[in-house]
């Protein structure tokens, strides 16, 4: 298999939404730094859910605290999308809540990883890269539709 | 028969553009980790202005707050005080990060009146100030150790007022900080 080519990244699109511009300026500098090149902002969820259908980013790092939608209605409301409109969006929420309840909400709601603030370029980019690389199951329950649940986030995050 | 997309329950593969395979295989060695790093130094270099501005937004949050706190009105303050938290400590300022989050778990502490909470909000906001004004970077030594007292000494007050014998625990956090450091 040929060495994987930072060029690739080019393509890939990602939704940064954070009420901070310097955090979207900090993680979108990071990722430019390794190739990637396209990017939609936006300051809460209710407008990152209307950039969605115009964009269609590869992936999502979403702030928890923004108003006036937060960044957990946002990971709700995108999971309630038509099948057209990609409701398997895999995000990150990216945020100062480090205690394990809050974790645990997020998880509960279908996000894909967990990644707290401040985090490193190293921390940013390991995320990056295991969000590609271990792509996950979806699971649908009465009341859970979202990547298949894993401790994992939460240790993940105590460590 | 292909059940509809809404009707499945258990298990479901993603398309493969959620799988995002075009970009399996991603991995990244020490040149791009240092040029992260670097973009993360070229935003670092802004911060304090940003810090200024956001301290100046929590003041104005806490002065129009009225007598009775309920977390709609502690909303706007929480939330300033919840992103200084956020990305203090990644632009080398860990104690706003501290002090930043101490100040975000009191203020989600349930509705209390201006009157309880004041004491301990001026003295977070005092401290947050200080080490605007001292570009206080680091975990500053003795004087991160000193301040982080102090605010102890305000959030322990703010308990025993309010019935708890919590302790603040903001020096025991400054000084693991610092030990890390060494």
């Amino acid at each position: 298999m040929p060495a994987f080519s930072l060029a690739r990244l080019e393509r890939l699109r990602v939704l940064l939404v954070d009420n901070t511009p310097m955090t979207r300026e900090l993680v979108q500098g990071v990722l430019e730094s390794v190739g990637v090149r396209h990017f939609m902002t936006a300051n809460d969820g209710r407008s990152a859910l209307d950039l969605l259908p115009a964009f269609g980013p590869h992936l999502a790092f979403v702030d928890w605290e923004m108003e006036p939608m937060c960044g957990l209605d946002f990971v709700r409301a995108v999971r309630k999308l038509p099948e057209y409109d990609n409701p398997f969006l895999p995000i990150v929420m990216f945020t100062s809540h480090a205690e394990e309840p809050w974790v645990i909400k997020a998880r509960d709601v279908g996000v894909h990883d967990y990644m707290v603030k401040p985090a490193s370029g190293a921390t940013i980019l390991a995320k990056l890269a295991s969000i590609i690389n271990n792509p996950r199951p979806f699971m649908r329950t009465d009341n859970y539709f979202g990547p298949a649940r894993r401790i994992g986030i939460v240790g993940a995050v105590r460590s | 028969m292909v059940m509809p997309f809404r009707r499945t329950r258990g298990y479901i593969d993603p398309p493969l553009r959620a799988r995002l395979v075009d970009f399996a295989g991603t991995a990244f060695d020490a040149d791009d980790l240092s040029r992260a790093e670097e973009a993360i130094a070229k935003v670092v270099t802004r911060y304090p202005t940003l810090l200024a501005d956001e301290i100046a937004k929590l003041v104005a949050a806490w002065d129009a707050a009225p007598e009775q706190l309920t977390s709609e009105v502690v909303g706007p303050i929480f939330t300033v005080a919840h992103d200084l938290a956020g990305y203090g400590a990644t632009f080398g300022y860990p104690l706003i990060t501290v002090f930043g989050r101490s100040l975000s778990r009191l203020l989600t502490m349930g509705d209390l009146s201006r009157e309880q909470m004041a004491a301990v909000v001026d003295a977070h906001i005092a401290t947050l100030r200080v080490i605007v004004r001292d570009r206080m970077k680091g975990s500053d030594g003795p004087m991160g150790l000193q301040l982080a007292a102090s605010l102890d000494q305000a959030i322990t007050k703010f308990h025993l007022a309010a019935g708890s014998e919590r302790k603040g625990r903001l020096h025991d956090e400054v000084a693991a900080l610092q030990a890390k450091k060494k």
